[in-house]
């Protein structure tokens, strides 16, 4: 074969320097092929076959033609037969006028080299396919390795938020907390508990969506830590639902003043992207003196039933678990205290 | 210390001698972690508390620790993965050995943290390599040194591979390839899939 010059190359050589080559006359008629394409062609390729009998290439429909794919900046084509392996390349015209393709495989066929047992020895050291398929499975086992590290570190936090005594949102005590204050509350002491849950929260939520409502909930829990003494405890308890233990504390006066401030405070609208979000606040609360021994559960579900009647009062108020052996005071104004039987 | 030595002397233990033996050695090395993650980083100390304790409970020198660590990282069922990156180093265990100064690039490729020594094959003819192999990271001239050994098996190649003197600032192993075929050695298809 003569190149431009006087290089003349065997096929032998050829097969060397370019082990994916296919040549064919410009007729399409396959003449020679490398040998690691052979290998990928197995028994799809014939002696004396028709290039477009063994591939199919992204041409106008009937186009079988070699002369248009030489020259052209990338050819792509793809075996008929079998497992439609893809490939693309580019075709050279030689001076004795046939055509010479070099080809490489698609990259969805490069992975598994389009299912022919091909080894190393089947690539020459310039082609760095070897290198694409130790990248591409290097890469596959360090992603796994990533993503198994972000799952440990996922159930890691989970566990650590699981475990931990504060609600992230708003900083206060949240359930597990108020059980550990709980825990260590001295029943010999006197406390107080209050039930606070928003009114209209929802209304908020729906109105001006989740960010509006976690302001809210943020704000009120600045607001109540601000109306009681630094030795109360204010845990969230549920989605706007607080508690608040006052220990020491079962002087109904104060307890009453203490509740119609928090009403008021909450009742201050909060400011959220321009927005003025309002809501309310129904209260309950329960003292431990009013139990000959006072039982926290009890107490709680007490201070519940009180919120309750504050809530089906009208809401926007307070109303204090009554002593069993008291009759209900006769109800007065919204806002003002009044106390509830147990239901 | 990068969490690729670490993890790799965990995965080593656990396998080889159990979970006991590994709770034991990060007792011993008052390591607070309860597993190495291959991702992260470690304070460099580590490695050496943790290879220290290992060495005492396995009753070894830290030496030989680290070459079995190297021939577990090749051979053991476990680490398949690694072992068949290993392959595309070459055809045969010749060409394996002259790719090895690639080594550390290629690692680096995969795990930028991963720190390798640089390795300099050198053909010193009739199947004998002498490699150099820099001091930093201590010790990690005798994981390459088992994992050579339990490369060549792979290959089926019968080899020697010793540590020669410190040549300037390099550890100096010297490999004698015996024979190139020696048994069938492990199968290794370039396509995952196949295996």
């Amino acid at each position: 074969m003569m190149f431009a010059g006087d290089i003349t190359l065997d096929p032998g050589v050829l097969g060397q320097l370019l082990p994916m080559h296919l040549r064919t006359e410009l007729s399409g008629r396959v003449l020679s092929m490398g040998a690691t394409f052979a290998r990928i062609a197995g028994s799809r390729a014939t002696p004396d076959m028709w290039l477009f009998d063994l591939l199919a290439c992204e041409l106008p429909d009937g186009e079988v033609e070699v002369a248009p794919l030489v020259g052209a900046p990338v050819v792509r084509l793809r075996f008929r037969d079998g497992r439609r392996v893809g490939f693309r390349g580019h075709a050279v015209a030689l001076p004795d006028g046939t055509a010479l393709f070099d080809l490489a495989f698609d990259l969805v066929d490069l992975a598994d080299l389009g299912g022919a047992r091909l080894t190393a020895s089947d690539f020459p050291p310039t082609d760095r396919t070897l290198d694409m398929l130790y990248l591409m499975e290097a890469k596959s086992l360090a992603m796994r390795e990533a993503l198994r590290l972000v799952d440990r570190l996922q159930d890691a936090r989970d566990r650590a938020e699981a475990a931990a005594l504060t609600d992230t949102l708003t900083g206060l005590q949240n359930r597990r907390g108020l059980d550990h204050v709980l825990q260590r509350t001295s029943l010999g002491t006197p406390f107080s508990i209050c039930q606070v849950d928003l009114d209209h929260f929802k209304r908020v939520n729906d109105s001006y969506g989740h960010a509006a409502g976690d302001a809210v909930l943020r704000a009120v829990a600045r607001r109540l830590m601000r109306n009681v003494r630094t030795s109360d405890t204010v845990a969230r308890v549920g989605g706007d639902e607080f508690l608040i233990i006052l220990p020491e504390l079962t002087d109904i006066a104060v307890l009453d003043e203490i509740a119609l401030r928090i009403v008021a405070e909450l009742e201050r609208p909060v400011v959220h992207g321009g927005q003025q979000c309002r809501i309310s606040a129904s209260l309950g609360i329960a003292v431990s003196t009013d139990y000959g021994y006072p039982d926290v559960k009890l107490m709680i579900a007490d201070a519940d039933a009180a919120l309750y009647r504050s809530k089906s009062g009208g809401r926007a108020r307070h109303t204090i678990h009554a002593r069993p052996e008291q009759a209900p005071a006769p109800p007065g104004p919204p806002g003002t205290s009044r106390r509830s039987a147990r239901p | 210390m990068n969490g690729v030595t670490a993890r790799a002397l965990q995965s080593f233990i656990q396998t080889t001698y159990g979970d006991a033996v590994w709770a034991a050695v990060l007792a011993d090395s008052r390591v607070e972690v309860p597993s190495f993650e291959l991702m992260l980083n470690y304070a460099p100390q580590l490695t050496e508390r943790v290879l220290g304790a290992a060495a005492k409970h396995l009753n070894r020198a830290p030496d030989e620790v680290l070459e079995d660590l190297g021939l577990f990282l090749v051979s053991h069922a476990d680490m398949q993965p690694l072992r068949r990156l290993l392959r595309f180093g070459g055809v045969d265990f010749a060409a394996f050995v002259q790719s090895m100064g690639d080594l550390p690039e290629r690692a680096r490729m995969v795990l930028p943290h991963a720190t390798m020594p640089p390795i300099r094959p050198v053909d010193e003819g009739d199947g004998r390599w002498a490699i150099f192999c820099g001091r930093r990271p201590e010790g990690m001239v005798h994981v390459i040194r088992g994992g050579i050994r339990a490369m060549a098996d792979d290959y089926g190649a019968l080899a020697t591979v010793e540590l020669g003197p410190d040549e300037g600032p390099n550890h100096r192993l010297d490999v004698t390839i015996l024979s190139d075929h020696f048994s069938e050695g492990r199968v290794f298809d370039l396509a995952a899939q196949a295996e």
